[in-house]
């Protein structure tokens, strides 16, 4: 095992540059989590992590070496791909050996590693079978198995699970998490779906345009997004976003006013940000000492189960609302306006200039 | 219905007319092996097998007296250029496929820019160059020239890209393969199917090759079988049973070669036009 430290990595393709100035130091036996768009640049920070992609510019380091110009192999690092690239022509016993027959492991040694794999992630009884006879959740498995007999001082996750149905991909996440407990090897996984972030790291790190948005674990994420990005970013439904002005500590929108429970200086021009999952429309559902409401004009009511989703509009923007259907007022009979609740301690203020969270004064 | 039948029967009669006039040439080969020059050359001619077979192989081998050398001469050369254009056109659409280098589209279009040359352009620069190296009269002034060919370069491209993901390559890279063990034991593997078709497209084009022969064998012990047959006709009475029954001799092994493996050459030539 080992850390892993990038330093201003920067990375051209002609003149197009997609990773911009990478900083990131990764702890020994830490799981941290790449997410971003498409084309945010960390599937090829990923590539030139385990050298499979030249590095335009910067240093990474894996423990106290640096490793730019070292060969895929000798990182000793195991990566794990999107399309999972088992060999076809070879056995399951034999995918998952390749890679210590190559680098001239003895023969027993690789038996006893390969079974111990293999138990681990039950795929004994498949030892003989091709790729072509597993499903998708097994030749995963495979994958991770290949990736784990060589005992790599870090595991790359490549968009593991992006081939796999919702229900299967919900069990090999956990698979991976258990994984990661038992074996504790520093992994770097990238994926874009914000769920696989959210459960399996214990840093996420956000990416956009090439640029780190945001780096923080999982619920400071969530809870203390550093700009719009990552507030639209993530969660589902998105945050709302409404323009308003900050004075007084009170955040004016249109004719509505909120007076805030902590301090900030005045602001123009800025955005109130308000998750789905923070509003109510019954105010003895919240317990806080500073609840905030707002009348929204209704667009639509969906049901989706558990939650109701209100549509509606504010201040010209679009305004959601996810509302439990075990609340007590009944919402299917709200038209016209609704007047929605929520706590003041949760909201999120951002600049509109930058894009950036506006903090409250510490005094 | 009706239409659709009649246009399937009116297919049928096309191909199998079509059909009939590939096959004539080589049926009347085999009629032909069986009679002597004077039934041939009768109006009508044979239609049926005769009795003259063996006095024409016999007269084959008196006129031809390095007739299974030459016939091993053939072999000979084809295999070895076979194997060769395999190992070569491989590596070199391998390359062309997976490696992202410095002109490779300018590489790619030369060399495909070579098969717009008639080979016959080439034949005679080819019979000065293998002079002035002392190779005529050898296998490899005609195996050399031919290791390797345009055709065989773009078939094994377009199979590498489609059948082989960049994501396997760089797998083996991971898993601590050199590049020539990366073609080695990933990429030989799974090209088998491509392998197979080339390796019966130059084996058949070698084997039935005259002109490249032609310019390079002088000696008659060192020709191959085209260039042995065509040894026989001489100013005098040309023996066509015995050219036929010689031309029957070598085609056989091409028959056996395609029946045993016409699904793979049909399966190599449409592989990659359709993604999988």
């Amino acid at each position: 095992m080992a850390a892993v430290t990038f330093s201003n990595l920067k990375k051209r393709f002609g003149e197009t540059e997609v990773v911009k100035s990478f900083d990131l130091h990764i702890e020994d036996g830490e799981f941290v989590v790449l997410l971003g768009p498409s084309g945010c640049g960390k599937s090829t920070t990923l590539r030139m992590l385990a050298g499979l992609e030249e590095i335009s510019d910067g240093e990474i380091f894996i423990g106290e070496e640096l490793v730019n110009e070292l060969h895929p192999m000798e990182r000793n690092i195991a990566m794990v791909f999107q399309s999972y690239a088992l060999y076809p022509h070879m056995t399951v016993k034999e995918n998952i050996a390749f890679g210590l027959k190559m680098t001239k492991v003895e023969k027993d040694e690789i038996e006893r590693r390969v079974k111990l794999a293999a138990d681990m992630l039950e795929l004994t009884p498949l030892l003989d079978r091709f790729p072509k006879a597993l499903s998708g959740g097994q030749r995963q498995r495979v994958a991770m198995g290949r990736a784990m007999v060589r005992t790599p001082e870090v595991f790359l996750f490549d968009e593991p699970l992006s081939n796999l149905d919702a229900k299967l991909r919900g069990s090999m996440r956990a698979e991976i998490k258990s994984l990661h407990q038992e074996l504790g090897t520093t992994t770097l996984y990238v994926t874009h779906d914000q769920v696989e972030a959210m459960t399996l790291a214990d840093r996420v790190v956000i990416l956009k345009d090439g640029f780190i948005a945001q780096v923080g674990t999982p619920k400071e994420i969530f809870e203390q997004p550093a700009n719009k990005f990552v507030a639209t970013f993530i969660g589902a439904p998105e945050m709302n976003l409404v323009n308003a002005k900050l004075e007084n500590s009170q955040v004016i929108i249109g004719e509505q006013t909120l007076a805030l429970p902590t301090t900030y200086q005045d602001q123009a021009d800025c955005a109130l940000g308000v998750r789905p999952s923070d509003l109510y429309l019954n105010p003895r559902a919240i317990e806080s000492d500073a609840i905030g409401k707002l009348t929204v004009n209704i667009d639509g009511i969906e049901l989706l189960g558990a939650t109701y989703h209100i549509q509606g509009t504010l201040n010209g923007s679009r305004f959601v609302a996810d509302i439990a259907t075990s609340d007590e007022t009944d919402v299917t009979q709200e038209t016209g306006e609704v007047e929605l609740f929520f706590d003041l301690h949760r909201v999120h203020l951002f600049d509109n200039q930058e894009g950036n969270a506006i903090r409250p004064n510490l005094n | 219905m009706n239409k659709l039948k009649k246009s399937t029967i009116f297919a049928y009669i096309v191909v199998g007319f079509g059909a009939l006039i590939m096959l004539a040439p080589f049926y009347f080969m085999f009629i032909f092996a069986t009679h002597s020059n004077g039934d041939i050359l009768s109006v009508p001619p044979p239609l049926w097998f005769g009795s003259e077979l063996m006095n024409n192989i016999d007269y084959l081998l008196n006129a031809l007296p390095y007739f299974w050398h030459n016939v091993g001469m053939s072999f000979y050369i084809a295999i070895i250029t076979t194997a060769l254009n395999l190992l070569f056109c491989s590596m070199a659409g391998y390359a062309l496929a997976m490696y992202d280098f410095k002109y490779r589209n300018v590489i790619f279009a030369f060399i495909m820019g070579t098969m717009l040359i008639p080979p016959f352009l080439g034949m005679i620069p080819t019979a000065l160059v293998m002079k002035y190296l002392g190779w005529l009269n050898t296998p490899k002034a005609l195996y050399i020239p031919m290791a390797c060919g345009a055709m065989g370069i773009f078939m094994m491209k377009q199979f590498i890209t489609s059948a082989i993901p960049k994501e396997l390559i760089e797998a083996a890279r991971m898993d601590g393969c050199n590049e020539f063990s990366i073609y080695w034991r990933v990429v030989v593997p799974l090209i088998k199917p491509a392998f197979g078709t080339l390796g019966l497209i130059v084996f058949i084009g070698q084997w039935n090759n005259f002109m490249g022969p032609l310019v390079v064998m002088n000696d008659m012990k060192m020709f191959t079988i085209p260039l042995a047959l065509r040894s026989l006709q001489g100013t005098g009475m040309t023996p066509w049973g015995a050219i036929c029954a010689g031309a029957a001799i070598a085609v056989i092994p091409l028959l056996i070669m395609f029946t045993l493996s016409s699904r793979r050459l049909i399966d190599g030539l449409t592989a990659g036009a359709v993604k999988g």
